[in-house]
């Protein structure tokens, strides 16, 4: 089975809105580690010039932006979901 | 099985919350008007780009949260706050004083918003839903003060009688008597938070050490810092010769991409002439207190000896000679208060030397080390290779902006930044560290020097140093605390000596986990803790007195 693909951007805007406590929140899941192949990126350039739309990610080669842990949680345990049926 | 409970400052840590959103994307508009150099009134728009939409986020209302937002805005810019209820425009000209490149900063540091509090009760046990009132009701039969009875069926705390024993709260067999705490009042750990007449969170200066721990604590983001961003962004942009002295728990703020080398470059990027490591300050301030160590060891050198054998060691056959060691330098340095000192105490954490002061100043006066702290230090060094240094100093502390106020400091360091405010300078330049090709590595320091942002750091490498210069393995007594709660109640211990074997060396740190978990800081601790560490082993010298004698060797 393909494990997720989870791109985090790590870029200053993304990193000063969050994208730190994002990554942590993978990184400390046992269930996450397990399911997803995280990787730390540089700037993706979608977070708009202020930085209004971080932190944003990659899911799946999806970009999601103004990413929140309870929002990515609710992705993350979506796909696992349909992954594992 | 419930789950351990946090203390305040576990609470919220690691979390992005909406509170910290709001202040960052402050710091870095206030960052972009003075970046873009724009006019003056362009100040009354950034409440509205921080809040943009029409309709409630946070509050009742928008206007509320704009109000909020500007008076976050002033404090950004280093401005004073309005007085709730008087009429207050922002006029051009204290803009305009604001963005030149001159220092403006004025007490107090730490501000409550008063509109922006939300007048938390005051510490207090509350019976809550749970309460079943219970035939058997033990909350009854244990209050000291007879304060609890059941009316209409549940327990009731009469708040005039109650003495906050938690006795009640202890013996309910629902859980149902909760002890109310007040978030910024229990995050000060000198007493300095109370309340106003109407109830709103007030600051007593008197006790007040600028710590800025109650500015993480507060969950509506009512209490914030003044910034200096302005003036240091005008600063860079009037072309003065800038530089950077950053603090050793800088490694991994910027996130696992931003290696140090990255940072120096994008510090070099935006205008700073250089960048030295505040480690470097700190590995003089080890000799420093190794030394003032040493002499209080002579002193007591009967005591150790006798106290060492007590306990079985075996003590080396050189000490005694190793502790006559009459080097220079060591009576150089030798201050006539070592008179009255009974230990050494650190001096790195303003928060931690203002209130040891403050509140037991009959044992601090002789006992704090003579050494300034590392950020003077290294702010010597920069302004002895550079008459006309502007120096800035990025840590993750906002005591050290109250430090620049006494005279001797403020001579050597001009301005000071947190990693936050950093952070938003650098968006503010719209430069990303993460794209910036790096510059050299930074070998300023020691491991021991760059050991001191985490907690229990000071402490291990001043012993360290001290056997080494004495070349004996010898037990030193020793104490490290953080939290200035903590810090306090080890001094009152002190004070009673009520501590067995008296410590010789006593660090305190006002932060949780030290300087790591300061409140101006972006990584989560264990991510900093881990990345500190791994630092500090990286630098090609362990010992501060290694420098001096790789310099004589060549
Ligand atoms: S925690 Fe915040 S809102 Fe509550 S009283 Fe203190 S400053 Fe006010
Ligand atoms: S000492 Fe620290 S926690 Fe207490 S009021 Fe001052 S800044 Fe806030």
């Amino acid at each position: 089975m393909a494990k997720i693909s989870l791109k985090i951007c790590c870029g200053m805007n993304c990193l000063a809105h969050g994208g730190q406590e994002l990554l942590d929140l993978v990184e400390d899941s046992p269930t996450y580690t397990a399911y997803v192949e995280l990787a730390c990126v540089e700037c993706l350039n979608t977070c708009g010039d202020r930085g209004y739309n971080s932190p944003v990610v990659e899911l799946n080669g999806k970009i999601y932006s103004n990413m929140t842990a309870e929002k990515l949680m609710e992705l993350l345990d979506q796909l696992i979901q349909t992954n594992n049926n | 099985m419930p789950l351990p409970s946090l203390n305040i400052f576990e609470k919220m840590r690691g979390l992005y919350t909406p509170v910290i959103n709001i202040r960052r994307h402050v710091l870095s508009e206030v960052g972009r008007m003075v970046v873009e150099g724009r006019p003056p009134h362009y100040i009354e728009e950034i409440p509205y780009r921080v809040i943009p939409k029409s309709t409630p986020t946070y509050r009742e209302s928008v206007f509320k949260e704009r109000a909020i937002v500007r008076e976050r805005v002033r404090l950004a810019f280093g401005m004073d706050l309005k007085e709730y209820g008087a009429h207050g425009p922002i006029h051009d000209d204290e803009v305009v004083e604001c963005m030149k490149p001159i220092k403006i900063l004025k007490r107090p540091i730490v501000n409550v918003i008063k509109i922006g509090c939300e007048r938390c009760p005051e510490e207090s046990y509350w019976v809550t839903n749970l309460c079943r009132g219970c035939i058997a009701h033990p909350c009854v039969t244990v209050c000291p003060k007879n304060a609890v009875s059941i009316q209409n069926g549940r327990s009731v705390i009469n708040q005039d009688l109650c003495i906050q024993c938690g006795r009640c709260a202890q013996v309910c067999p629902y859980n149902a008597i909760a002890f109310r705490e007040r978030p910024c009042a229990s995050a000060c750990g000198v007493n300095a938070i109370g309340s106003d007449e109407e109830g709103y969170a007030k600051i007593n200066y008197e006790k007040c050490v600028s710590c800025g721990l109650c500015i993480v604590s507060c969950p509506f983001g009512a209490i914030a810092e003044k910034s200096e961003i302005a003036q240091i962004i005008s600063s860079l942009k009037a072309g003065k010769r800038v530089y950077a002295e950053i603090a050793p728990a800088f490694v991994n703020q910027f996130g696992p991409l931003v290696t140090p080398p990255k940072i120096v470059a994008s510090l070099k990027k935006m205008g700073f002439k250089d960048v030295v490591e505040v480690a470097a300050g700190a590995d003089r301030v080890v000799l420093q207190e190794a030394h003032e160590l040493i002499e209080l060891i002579k002193k007591r050198k009967s005591y150790r000896i006798e106290t060492s054998k007590k306990k079985n060691q075996n003590l080396p056959d050189n000490l005694e000679s190793n502790l006559n060691i009459d080097s220079k330098e060591v009576e150089d340095s030798v201050i006539d208060s070592t008179v009255n000192k009974t230990f050494v105490g650190t001096s790195c954490c303003t928060s931690w030397t203002l209130a040891a002061e403050k509140n037991f100043p009959e044992i601090t006066a002789a006992n704090i080390s003579e050494s300034f702290a590392p950020m003077v230090e290294a702010a010597k060094i920069i302004k002895e290779k550079d008459h006309e240094a502007v120096v800035v100093f990025i840590g993750p502390c906002i005591a050290k902006k109250e430090e620049c106020f006494i005279p001797k400091v403020a001579e050597v360091v001009d301005y000071v930044m947190t990693f936050e405010e950093l952070a938003a300078v650098f968006q503010a330049f719209h430069i990303d560290p993460t794209k910036v090709p790096p510059d050299n590595d930074l070998q300023d320091a020691s491991s021991l020097g760059r050991g001191f942002s985490v907690a229990g750091g000071v402490a291990a490498a001043v012993i360290k140093q001290t056997k080494k210069m004495l070349e004996a393995d010898i037990t030193i007594p020793h104490v490290s605390v953080d939290t200035l709660k903590e810090c306090m109640a080890l001094l009152k211990k002190v004070k009673q000596n009520r501590l067995d074997p008296a410590p010789l060396l006593v660090e305190g740190m006002a932060c949780p986990y030290g300087c790591i978990g300061g409140p101006g800081t972006l990584a989560p601790l264990n991510r900093a803790k881990r990345a500190a560490q791994k630092y500090a082993k990286e630098a090609i010298h362990e010992y501060p007195s290694d420098f001096s004698s790789a310099e004589s060797d060549t």
